[in-house]
Formats: C-alpha cells, structure tokens, sequence
C-alpha cells in the first residue's frame, strides 16, 4: 500500500514539474506577430518557418506568429506578451495613435523610402485603363501606399474601376505585362532593370505612366504602449543582428529588405 | 474612386452532413460563405474537388480579389454528383470556379447556363476542345516563354539549350516552345527519346552544343530524372525542370511551377470581367497561369559554378540552402 502511494506520488511530482515549467514559460512568453492580411500564403508559411528558427537562436523567448484575420491579430495584440507586431504603416494609419508605434523601419541599400512606377506599354494611353488589369505585387493590396497613390492619379484621369491582379513579386508583375496578361504593372524601377537583362526588347516596348513620391518602406515592427522598456530592448537588439543569422537573412530576402533601422519621427517628413 | 474590393471576410462556415454511411454522418461536403463587399454583390461558386494546399491558396486568391459573395464549396469526402449539384444551385450562382478536375467534369455537365471557369484541371485541353460556350479556363502549365523569362533572370548567359521529348508523343509542345524562345534569343535543341527508350544515353550522346538541360513536361523523360541527372552533374550542365519545385530539391539547378494564389487573382479578375460584361467568355477562353515560382538550389549553383546575381534574390520564390 505504502509502495503504491510513493508510486503515486513520483508520478504526480514528475507530472507537476513540467507543468510548473510550462506555467513559467507560458508566463514569460514574448510573441512578435506579423500581420500581413494579402500576403501570399505559401510565403507566408517560409517566413514563419524562417523567422521562428531565428527567434528561437536568439534565446530571448520570443516566439513567431503570422496571423491574417484582422479580428484575431487585434485580439492577440491585447493580450500579454504580445505586444510587438510587425505591420504595413497603411495598417498603422488605420489604427490611429493608440494601438501601435513604429520602432524599427526595413532599409534595403541603406535607403528607407522606395518608389514604384505605373509602366503600361507605349501604345497605351492611361484613359484606356479603365475595367484593366493593373499588376501588382504581393503587397501592393489596396491599402498600400503606393496602390493608393497611383489610384488617386488614375482616378483624376478618369480611368475607373481598374482591377488589381495581385503577383508574388514586382518582376511578375512585370512579366505579366510583358506577356499580354495585365495593361499595366506597378513596380520598383529596379525590376525593369531587372527585365532589361531577361528581354531588352520587352523594356523597349515599356513606358512610365506615373511615378509615386518616396514612401517610407513597410512592413514596420511597431509596438503596443503595454510593452515593457526591457522586452523591448531585446527585440529590437535580436532584430537589428537579423541579418546576421541565416534564417534572418532569409526572412529579410522574402520581405525585400537588407537592415532594420531605428524609427525616427521625422522619417515619416 | 475605386470600389473596395473584399477581402477575406471570415466567413460563415456551415458543415454540410450530406453523406449518410454505416449509420454514421460523415462531412462531405464543406461550405464557406465570405461576404460580399455590398449587399447586391453577383453571386460566386468556388467548386473545389478536394481540400488540398494548393487549392487552399487559389481560393485564397480569388476571395482576396473577387467582387463579388462568394461561397467556396469543397467535397472533402466523395459527395454524391447530385449532392455538390443541388448544393451549388442553391445559391442561384451568377459565376462559378472549379478547381480539379472532378470539379469541372462535374460541372461542365450539370451547369450550362452560368459562366464556369476552370483551373488547376489536368488534361484541360483535351477537356476544352468539347467544352459548352460558357466554359473557359486557366490552362495548368505556364508557357516556355514564362518559364524561361524565370529562368533568365538567373542565368542570363542561357541560350543554347538542350531538351528531351519522347517521339510522337510531346513534339508539337517542343515546337512551340522553340517557336515562343526565339523571342527571348534561347535556341532549343531538341533531342529526341523513342517511347520507352534511354532518355539519359540519348543526353549524352548529344549534349555537346548546349549550355543547360530543360527538361520539360514529359512523363517519360521526367521519370528518368535522376538517370539524366548524373549526366549532367559529369558535364557539368545545369538541369532546368518544369512542372515542380521538387525537381530543385532533387538536383536541378532551377524548377518552376504554378503560383496557385495568382491563379486565384487572375480567376477574379476573369470572374469581375465576364461579370461586369467587359469581357465575353468566349474572349477568355483559355488563358495561360499568369506567375510561375522559381524554386533555386544554390548547393547545386556552386557544385556548377554558376553565379546568382545578388539582385536578383529578391524575386526568387525560394532558395534552398
């Protein structure tokens, strides 16, 4: 009898330690969402996949998550040890001052602005463009920036109702242009340099439309007035080293970027 | 200004238990409501024949782009024909989508008065040449040309490049695709395989001239894959795979495929037009997939020696380590 209750007994400890670690894990756990609602799903998956693994090797404890549905991503930023998001700054103009604060901005080449061009075949005049295809990538969903800058210019001049077919990357969008499937394309003038390489004569053919102002780049890692100085501290020192850790590197090359860098107000000038 | 176009909505789902088997209720088939962006927004059917990754991502797509209230209806467990039928024509569609190939079949048969446009369907061309009038489609695979637009970007030194196609059954593809190359100053030398014959002996023994290896979509070309592949590590020539990324992870040096999400995008826009009246479904007809995924295994560009110009990283679908 007396055996059988020791039995019980290292059952329930060996049982309880776990739990008892588990419970303080769960309490220290500190997640970095991403929220991407037209991010392409099976980029989506590697950016996880390669953004975790990083995460993990930093031995901070923070954990990864992606989330599409607006809804869930608001009930996640509530709760705590979720406080850090990365976002697009189009989300961040929509949630106002309250919700979130831009801490670290992507740069790619040591630049933090970009800009893209509506390039359209010569032949076509931007009146034309009204019920056309325009080619965008992955990000350039109708809150985006610049989408919404080349719609206001489209819409002064009287194109109506165009429809965006969204691309994985600028290059496809240019392709799809160069292959009679889109009547315009919105991409970053470096992709054309790109197509110039694949097709000299495609590029010929092209000419820009429109051109956007220099937008601040997105996605932004931003976080919540909830955060701690000290959960801060080791995200934005775990992120600005990203570039350094091969999955980071990975992370940076499917989201287009080459370094984050310290938001500064007057960034957004 | 530009209507809002919907995004996922979360959606209403509903299981459906229309399959009764031994006594017990089984879900056949699974449907998924995202509302429209107003209230009198057309009706759309997304048919699919399975729940599977890749028609996850088209349906994906499409909800993202579509303007219309679309209800995504999956047979996830071999519903009756009758079933998925009354199903659909419940919700009085004004557009449906199929995708798979039952789905069409299904739906070629039952739908006639509706616009249905297919994708992700294999044999489609043999498919479309009976096709009704309301009948149009997203053909499965991408073009030489776009395949190779991928491929250049790359290795923009490509342009002798050898490929394999089994006598009397895939040369007209290779005509066309030497035919399309020339456009982008890529010569195709073909290298025929008799049906059932040596695919990699019949490589080596004509090589000589080319700078890589495109192997296309032939079946039995393709499954000789790892025989061929031998050759070309010992020539030190790069292999360049349609049809699937796994081709990279096995050793070639670059693989495209179909971007199911675009194909998504792309069928929107096709539903927004045809719905809209901009565009007439004999207009559409079949069109090509409009993005492929560039899969590269750089183990394999080092092994080569080929250099990946660092620009271009960024639009590259995937690089395996």
């Amino acid at each position: 009898m007396r055996r059988a209750l020791l039995v019980c007994c290292l059952i329930a400890s060996a049982l309880a330690v776990p739990t008892v670690a588990r419970s303080a894990a769960a309490a220290e756990e500190r997640r970095l969402l991403l929220y991407d609602p037209d991010a392409n799903l099976g980029d989506i998956v590697e950016i996880a996949a390669a953004f975790s693994r990083f995460l993990q090797r930093t031995g901070q404890g923070w954990t990864f998550q992606a989330v599409q549905q607006r809804e869930t991503f608001e009930s996640l930023l509530r709760q705590p040890g979720s406080e850090f998001a990365i976002v697009s700054s189009a989300f961040l103009r929509t949630t106002g001052d309250n919700a979130l604060s831009p801490l670290l901005v992507p740069s790619e080449k040591n630049d933090v602005y970009y800009h893209k061009q509506l390039v359209t075949s010569k032949k076509v005049q931007a009146k034309s463009l009204s019920g056309r295809n325009i080619a965008v990538s992955g990000a350039g969903d109708e809150a985006s920036a610049e989408t919404q800058a080349i719609l206001a210019e489209l819409t002064k001049a009287g194109v109506s109702h165009p429809i965006l077919l969204s691309l994985p990357k600028d290059i496809d969008a240019l392709m799809a242009l160069y292959f009679g499937q889109a009547d315009a394309a919105l991409v970053a003038p470096h992709s054309i340099e790109v197509m110039q390489r694949i097709s000299p004569k495609a590029v010929a053919s092209l000419e820009v439309l429109y051109e956007t102002r220099r937008m601040l780049r997105s996605p932004l890692c931003a976080v919540g007035k909830a955060a701690g100085a000290k959960q801060r501290e080791t995200l934005v020192q775990s992120l600005l080293g990203m570039a350094k850790d091969p999955d980071g590197k990975e992370v940076m090359r499917r989201m287009d970027f080459d370094a984050w860098v310290p938001f500064q107000a007057d960034m957004l000038q | 200004m530009m209507r809002p176009i919907p995004h996922s909505v979360g959606g209403l789902l509903l299981l459906c238990c229309l399959a009764v088997a031994g006594g017990c209720v089984r879900q056949a088939l699974v449907v998924q409501t995202h509302a429209g962006p107003r209230p009198n927004a057309p009706v759309v059917v997304v048919l699919q024949s399975q729940d599977a990754p890749l028609f996850a991502a088209a349906v994906n797509g499409f909800v993202k782009r579509c303007d219309g209230q679309v209800t995504v209806i999956t047979n996830t467990r071999d519903a009756s024909s009758s079933a998925v039928v009354d199903a659909v024509r419940a919700l009085k569609p004004q557009f449906i989508f199929t995708l798979g190939t039952p789905a069409i079949r299904l739906a070629s048969k039952a739908f006639t008065d509706v616009p249905v446009l297919y994708a992700m369907a294999l044999n489609y061309a043999s498919m479309h040449t009976d096709a009704a009038p309301n009948i149009m489609g997203i053909a499965m695979e991408p073009t030489a040309l776009s395949e190779f637009a991928k491929f250049r970007m790359v290795a923009p030194e490509l342009h002798r490049v050898a490929v394999m196609y089994t006598e009397g059954s895939t040369d007209n593809v290779v005509q066309k695709a030497k035919d399309e190359l020339r456009e982008l100053d890529v010569e195709l030398l073909p290298i025929a395989v008799p049906p059932g014959g040596d695919a990699a002996k019949a490589y080596k023994a004509h090589s000589g001239e080319s700078d890589a290896l495109w192997l296309m979509d032939d079946a039995d070309v393709m499954q000789q894959f790892e025989a061929v592949k031998r050759i070309s590590f010992a020539q030190r020539k790069p292999m360049l795979a349609s049809l699937s990324d796994s081709f990279a992870r096995a050793g070639a040096l670059m693989a495209v495929s179909i971007d199911a999400e675009s194909i998504g995008s792309q069928a929107a826009s096709i539903a927004r037009r045809v719905l809209e009246g901009t565009a007439t479904v004999a207009e559409i007809g079949v069109q090509q997939p409009i993005a492929v995924r560039l899969v590269v295994n750089t183990k394999v560009a080092g092994m080569l020696g080929v250099q990946i110009p660092e620009d271009v990283l960024p639009y590259i679908s995937e690089i395996l380590p």
